[in-house]
């Protein structure tokens, strides 16, 4: 442990200075707003462990060389721009990261949409930090972006779980749905319009047994107890 | 291991058992998946206090057990309601179709979404139909 850094850990009163830092944080900051970037270095004031090595203020040209240059260990961007951009410069960011070392992105902004900051982690970021949140949390999200993990802002965590379930369950059922034969499908789709088995074997010129024989195959595939609920996935599977 | 002390073990390790069978029954009940289908319904029925009701609704999830929308009338458990839900043309091979289903109200919810009162958890009874649009009102 530096030496330096324990003589800065005795000045601070609090519990929590007493214990040591275990490395120091390297952040490379974009951001082109004076006021916010004031509040962001106060916020970051009283770290101990996090150092930032450079502020880019100007040029998103000269803030991916300061990434390529000084090989941080987190890139805090704040982004004011259209959302389109800002995913372009996740993308552009994760492949610098990539190239020079391990760097990971904590977006900053405000964005409302759950939806968005979903696509911009998918673009490669790791933590979106809101503007709204409690300025003191945002060292710890710092850390915890660090770690490899992600950070969300709690009052957005729950929509955009419910969201990666949704999808989740949509890929299963996908999957689950692919394992249909062709006239399985077919068969599927009449019922989710309100088929009768009689209707069904008519319109795909095979017997009565033979929808019957498919319906049960369709029961078995699909792990499902009734009709109504084929009739649903049938509903679900040309909607979404 | 003395007979009394045996049958007391065997005795509390079927309790155990039973217990947790109960809990993991009470864990996973559903024996079908919910689908999120936010499709828009129409839910029908009388109110407690006995007047018949209309209202609109979104369905948020539902199974072929089951369903939950959010609604503003005062509904109560028990009370029965009919839902018919709006198929678009995609899904209807081309027609707009409705699904009608009745059933009984298992669980409330306080708050709804969507600004509406209360969230409403249905257990279907009846058989479902499904019957085009344009003949079902």
């Amino acid at each position: 442990m530096p030496k330096g850094k324990s003589k800065k850990r005795t000045a601070k009163p609090s519990a929590k200075a007493s214990a040591p830092p275990p490395k120091n944080i390297r952040v490379v900051l974009y951001c082109p707003s004076e006021i916010i970037l004031s509040g962001i270095l106060k916020a970051m004031d009283d770290s101990l462990d996090i150092e930032i090595s450079a502020v880019e203020k100007n040029t998103l040209e000269s803030f991916i060389d300061a990434i390529k240059r000084s090989h941080p260990h987190v890139v805090l961007f704040f982004g004011s721009e259209p959302l389109l951009n800002i995913r372009e410069i996740c993308k552009a960011i994760q492949d610098v990261s990539a190239a020079s070392g391990k760097s990971r992105l904590l977006l900053m902004g405000n964005i409302p949409s759950h939806e968005e900051i979903v696509s911009l982690i998918n673009s490669g970021a790791r933590g979106y930090f809101d503007l709204n949140d409690n300025a003191g949390q945002l060292t710890e999200a710092i850390r915890v972006v660090d770690r490899g993990e992600i950070w969300l802002p709690r009052d957005k965590m729950s929509s955009i779980m419910d969201r990666i379930i949704s999808v989740v369950g949509r890929d299963m059922k996908e999957k689950t749905l692919d394992q249909l034969t062709p006239t399985e499908f077919q068969v599927l789709r009449l019922i989710g319009q309100g088929k009768s088995n009689d209707e069904i074997a008519e319109m795909l010129f095979i017997s009565k047994n033979t929808v019957r024989s498919h319906i049960k195959s369709i029961y078995a595939k699909l792990d499902t107890h009734s009709r109504l609920q084929l009739a649903l996935y049938a509903i679900n599977s040309a909607l979404f | 291991m003395p007979p009394s002390v045996r049958k007391k073990t065997q005795a509390s390790g079927a309790k155990k058992k039973r217990g947790r069978a109960a809990r993991a029954k009470k864990a996973e009940r559903r024996r079908e998946w919910r689908l999120a289908l936010p499709l828009p319904a129409r839910v029908e029925g009388r109110l407690p206090w006995g007047p018949e009701f209309k209202e609109d609704a979104t369905v948020e999830n539902i199974s072929s057990k089951g369903a939950f929308f959010c609604l503003d009338s005062g509904l109560s458990v028990g009370s029965k309601v009919n839902i018919i839900i709006d198929i678009p043309e995609q899904a209807g091979g081309g027609r707009k179709l409705k699904l009608r289903l009745g059933g009984i109200t298992v669980r409330l919810e306080e708050t709804g979404k969507q600004g509406k009162r209360q969230g409403v958890a249905v257990r279907f009874k009846k058989d479902y139909k499904l019957i085009p649009a344009d003949g079902s009102d």
